[in-house]
């Protein structure tokens, strides 16, 4: 019983962070049409940026540091991925999905090194605090932490929050316009660079979001932590369907789900989710292309 | 023509090798209908692409409203009053029938981003506005449209799609509006009942252009004060309906092969 608990907190958790890296790669693919593969690297600079800042930050807000650290991090790394939106990625919207493909990956490898290099001992793993310490409450006999309730709240929230954005606001009016038809869109006055931006702020700190809890869940961040990362949220989009929110979190769910069986089943499980994972991506692309709620995709990427 | 709200003059447009506009020039008054007929390929919808500045012209100047619009982005032409529609249906189907026209009211918003998240009560009094809006809009034009406002565009029928995509243009208030093909893929009754609305919104607002590309004759015939004859990238007529219609070149080129 216990362990049954136990696996079913391991999985909420991790369906959290993964879903909330597939909804940005989906929100980018379906407003630009470029699958930006970077952008698990980009949101797992948000712990080293945490980080970086968290002495000034708890110099300046005695008690609130690292809160506001955290703030300032997912803050900072929308901002880089309106950065790299103008600097890079806005250039292969209309190019070959093949240039667009290799241009962010190694966007992705450019992003990793710097960060190696940038950070005070970059290439090694450095401790990350956990956000909030102590339990919540005991289930069945297990301890389930505030940070794994934190990270469940904060990610339905914010898939709340985006949803009424999307269809609730004439901005978000505008975003679902622009991913559906840009040449029309622009006929109607609306600025594609301008939803760009906003889309890609939005991305961005989402996965910075993820970034963080996903560092504080483990307990350390490390420079190539993005890749895998990234991986796992675009695979959790694609089973999902690339392009649709709520496909982005049943894959999610989804995923994160086989990742936890794998570990709890199998002996010595843990060496071999990644395989099972990636078996079921390559599964949902044989036999539905489109992904598990995906209308029609195939013809898109 | 002095008083023309548009003006294109010598506009030329070259593909490679291909002249698909050789020097056109055409003057819209406001308030006049204007239709622009010719062969497939003569270029009638590479001239709304330069309009809307989706193309660049390779030579001459366009002036709208008395500004020189040559070489604008798309986004700022539309928001100095050019509004168009597509051959093809583009209405944004997974979008409700009142969204696709509150879309088309984003001209008349000034939210910005920031302001949206900093003043998010503006923001939703703006969206209020632009919701009441919408839906006296779709109740003037007529149609399934006000019934069925609620429903995704996909689940439009063809005459309501393109009654809609004109909702969403007129939206905009525009001072010129461009109409690619409206009648295309409609019967007799859905071209007569396209006909009387664009009368209907002609008589609420007097002031305001219409570009017309068309192929049905009877639409050529009944609205437009005038007709621009395209042929292989050059205009080679630009008279009322009954002169073009006995000018021998345009017999040849265009007439004589859809009306023998």
């Amino acid at each position: 019983m216990e362990q049954v608990v136990q696996q079913v907190i391991n999985w909420l958790a991790l369906s959290s962070i993964y879903a909330l890296l597939a909804i940005g790669f989906s929100l980018l693919f379906g407003v630009l049409n470029v699958i930006q593969f970077s952008h698990g690297d980009v949101g797992l600079t948000a712990p080293f940026i945490a980080m970086a800042v968290l002495a000034a930050a708890s110099a300046l807000f005695p008690g609130a540091g690292l809160a506001i650290a955290i703030l300032v991090s997912v803050f900072a790394v929308g901002v880089l991925g309106i950065l790299l939106d103008r600097l890079m990625i806005r250039r292969f919207r209309t190019a070959p999905p093949m240039m667009a493909l290799v241009a962010t990956v190694a966007l992705g490898i450019v992003l990793r090194e710097l960060i190696r290099i940038l950070y005070p001992d970059g290439s090694n793993p450095h401790p990350f605090p956990v956000l909030i310490e102590g339990n919540a409450a005991v289930v069945g006999g297990v301890n389930v932490s505030w940070l794994v309730v934190a990270m469940m709240i904060a990610t339905v929230l914010m898939v709340a929050a985006l949803s009424a954005f999307l269809h609730h606001t004439a901005l978000g009016t505008r975003i679902r316009a622009v991913s559906q038809d840009l040449e029309m869109a622009r006929m109607l006055a609306i600025n594609p660079n301008r939803i760009f931006q906003v889309t890609f702020f939005i991305a961005s700190a989402t996965g910075a979001v993820a970034g963080v809890f996903y560092a504080s869940y483990v307990g350390l961040m490390r420079f190539d932590l993005g890749i895998i990362a990234g991986l796992l949220g675009f695979s959790a989009a694609v089973i999902g369907g690339l392009g649709n929110m709520t496909g982005a979190i049943v894959g999610s769910l989804v995923l994160a789900a086989l990742d936890t069986l794998v570990q709890a089943v199998f002996p010595d499980g843990t060496a071999y989710r990644l395989v099972v994972a990636f078996l079921m991506v390559l599964a949902v692309l044989v036999f539905r292309p489109a992904g598990l709620l995906g209308k029609s995709v195939p013809q898109k990427v | 023509m002095s008083d023309a709200i548009f003006s294109a003059r010598e506009v030329t447009i070259r593909f490679g090798g291909l002249v698909a506009l050789d020097r056109v020039d055409i003057d819209v008054a406001a308030g006049e209908i204007l239709a622009v007929i010719g062969p497939n390929g003569a270029g009638k919808s590479t001239l709304f692409n330069v309009i809307t500045g989706i193309y660049a012209p390779s030579g001459g100047r366009v002036r709208f409203d008395g500004e020189d619009i040559t070489g604008w982005q798309t986004h700022d032409i539309v928001m100095r009053g050019i509004s168009r529609t597509f051959q093809a249906s583009r209405l944004f189907s997974d979008l409700s029938v009142l969204d696709n026209v509150v879309i088309g009211l984003h001209t008349r918003t000034t939210t910005n981003v920031f302001e949206a998240l900093c003043l998010p009560s503006r923001s939703r009094r703006e969206l209020t506005w632009a919701a009441a809006t919408a839906t006296e809009i779709l109740k003037r034009v007529g149609g399934d449209l006000y019934d069925r406002r609620y429903r995704r565009a996909s689940e439009l029928a063809q005459a309501d799609r393109r009654r809609l995509e004109i909702a969403r243009a007129l939206a905009a208030k525009p001072k010129l509006l461009l109409l690619d093909e409206p009648t295309a893929g409609m019967d007799d009754r859905d071209t007569d009942a396209l006909i009387e609305d664009i009368r209907r919104i002609k008589a609420d607002r007097p002031e305001f252009a219409i570009i017309v590309v068309e192929h049905d004759m009877r639409l050529v015939a009944s609205l437009p004060s005038r007709v621009v004859v395209l042929d292989y990238g050059r205009k080679i007529a630009d008279a009322p309906f009954d002169v073009v219609r006995r000018d021998p070149r345009v017999q040849e080129a265009y007439l004589g092969q859809t009306e023998p």
